[in-house]
């Protein structure tokens, strides 16, 4: 086992370094001098080389790009162009807003994806058979965007029901802990913050689900109908087992793996989609932010963004992977 | 098409849904005759008006004609599919190809720089990408191009991978075949049905994508008729008139799902089901 993880971390170094190498290529390439960005355009000359060799932007490539790596590995990822405030802080606050939706939104989606696609597969009925599989086409067509808009306008414009933008009403914003305010509001024992902040949760998590819960209930489906097909299944119902002990003991102990390898890619969808449903209801999340630097061009902040959101998706994937692993030994050999 | 193998299973929901997607196409093709209005020709008079049988989808807030808009909208939606999924589809099955039939340090250095590519949200990895080249919707369309590059590459290596090593191909070899007639007479058309899977499956993905990044505001801008930034333009008056959103959103959503499901059926018509996994 423990040589299956190494080999794991092993290659997930060279994506990683990939990663790192390709974001520092988009931002050299975008700005080669990014020194004349930060001081303005009326900074003098001496003033423009002092900054460069301040920021070490005098060195050759290789040099930067080992200091690029450094400063990755050490924290310090550079200043952003528009408030000039240090990168990483920044990002982990607004991360916070991001890990919350989208731990929220897998484990809703994983949920119902997983409930919806074993009844789709082992279903005898047609009509729910066909409802689930119509419905799950429906929910991976369907723009984040238009789904979003929908529920804004319906439930939060029209009828009121729910509020349309922020993570929390602004007198209720709990003590900050952790950046997640589910947690927050429960430390502090802010039951009125929790109900606010959850009130806020419902929309932005409904309007995510949807397309992530229907891709898993596909997967769920596809797997459990390949496993039900083999003999061993046929051997389990032949011995008389109930439906159900054939479903949950056999079908799915070994269908739900494949399913469950798939969180890292569904994790990085899910993460495309939150930003869209970020500036829909401004939550101020990584999304939003990334849209807002597009269009400033504040490079150092975007390069954090790709790199946060790569390590995220590495970091997901492994642990999925060893979890997949540790319940399937056949998994370690592959 | 019999040539290409379309069973009877499946061929009904791919002439469904290839005629679905055909009716997009025409519409794009004949926007300028279909189109009552001129999609760009503001008229302040009758501003904001809901759907009536003058205009059949309402007007904006400039008091253009809205069906005129989608009408011309899918020009612009179609093209960007089209050449986002060739640009993707043609790059991503030479580097999936390259991959799959030399193996080796090729592939490893070919999988791993699309396992970089796929670590990094799609949509994220677009707008870093248009923050170098710039915003703006030929740009958009570069950008989700890019992006989609990943999932040729993985799935015709995948498919390479296993029809290297069958034997009529190894057949082909010890008959004295060049190995560029191996690859064009054997290889490749055997990926074909693959290709042509994805390729409309990809559609969807890069329409979906390209209207995604015009409604973030980084692709196709404001006067422009596409869904995308028509979908932006129409948040600030969600409540006055809901017909704004819900027709360009409708636009996106038939387009997408007609081509997610017309690959979903090739897929069910061209692919033997031994071959799915």
């Amino acid at each position: 086992m423990l040589k299956y993880i190494l080999r794991r971390l092993s290659q997930i170094f060279p994506v990683v370094f990939g990663v790192t190498a390709l974001v520092m290529f988009l931002l050299r390439v975008s700005t080669p001098d990014p020194g004349a960005l930060i001081v303005g355009q009326r900074a003098g000359g001496q003033q423009l080389t002092a900054l460069r060799a301040d920021l070490g932007l005098d060195l050759p490539w290789y040099r930067q790009f080992c200091n690029f790596i450094y400063g990755v590995v050490t924290g310090d990822w550079g200043q952003s162009y528009m408030t000039k405030t240090p990168v990483l802080p920044e990002l982990l606050d607004r991360a916070a807003a991001t890990i919350e939706l989208s731990l929220l939104t897998m484990a809703v989606s994983l949920a119902f994806g997983i409930l919806l696609g074993t009844i789709g597969a082992v279903t005898k009925n047609k009509l729910w058979s066909w409802l689930i599989a119509a419905g799950t086409s429906l929910g991976l067509s369907i723009p984040g965007f238009g789904l979003s808009l929908l529920l804004v306008t319906g439930f939060g414009v029209t009828m009121r029901l729910v509020p349309v933008a922020g993570r929390v009403g602004f007198e209720l914003a709990p003590t900050h802990h952790t950046g997640l305010l589910v947690l927050d509001s429960l430390f502090t024992r802010n039951w009125s913050a929790l109900v606010s902040v959850i009130h806020h949760l419902l929309l932005p998590t409904l309007t995510l689900s949807i397309p992530t819960g229907a891709i898993i209930a596909r997967i769920t489906r596809l797997s459990l109908l390949e496993v039900v097909s083999h003999d061993y299944i046929r051997t389990a119902r032949a011995k008389g087992l109930r439906s159900k002990t054939v479903v949950y003991k056999h079908a799915l102990r070994n269908g739900l793996p494949p399913v469950l390898a798939t969180i890292g890619i569904q994790w990085s969808r899910l993460l495309s989609g939150a930003m869209v449903v970020e500036t829909v209801f401004a939550w101020p999340g990584l999304g939003l932010l990334l849209v807002d630097a597009v269009q400033s061009g504040d490079f150092p902040i975007i390069q954090g963004i790709v790199l946060i959101t790569a390590f995220a998706y590495t970091v997901v994937s492994l642990v999925v992977d060893v979890l997949c692993a540790l319940t399937l030994p056949a998994v370690r050999y592959i | 098409m019999a040539r290409l193998g379309i069973g009877i299973y499946g061929a009904r929901s791919t002439a469904i849904w290839l005629a679905a997607t055909l009716v997009v196409i025409t519409i794009a093709i004949c926007a300028p005759w279909l189109a009552p209005c001129d999609p760009y020709e503001a008229h302040l008079e009758r501003a904001l008006l809901g759907p009536s049988r003058e205009h059949w989808f309402g007007t904006d807030e400039y008091g253009r004609d809205v069906f005129s808009r989608i009408v011309h909208g899918a020009r612009i939606s179609l093209r960007a599919g089209f050449v986002s999924v060739s640009t993707s589809c043609g790059i991503g099955t030479v580097l999936g190809g390259l991959a799959g039939y030399f193996g080796g340090k090729t592939d490893g250095f070919i999988m791993r720089l699309m396992d970089g590519i796929m670590a990094i949200p799609s949509l994220v990895l677009a707008a870093a990408v248009l923050a170098v080249l710039g915003t703006g919707l030929e740009n958009g369309i570069t950008a989700v191009s890019l992006v989609l590059i990943p999932d040729y590459a993985r799935t015709i290596r995948a498919r390479v991978t296993a029809i290297r090593n069958a034997q009529y191909i190894e057949a082909a070899r010890s008959l004295g075949n060049s190995e560029l007639r191996i690859v064009g007479r054997h290889i490749l058309p055997n990926t074909a049905p693959l290709i042509i899977t994805r390729a409309a499956a990809g559609m969807s993905t890069a329409i979906v994508d390209t209207a995604a990044l015009g409604f973030l505001g980084l692709g196709a801008t404001a006067p422009t008729a596409e869904w995308g930034a028509m979908l932006a333009g129409a948040r600030t008056y969600a409540f006055l008139s809901p017909h704004l959103l819900l027709f360009p959103g409708l636009a996106i959503t038939v387009t997408g799902l007609s081509f997610n499901l017309l690959g979903d059926a090739l897929s069910k018509a061209l692919i033997p089901p031994q071959n799915l996994s």
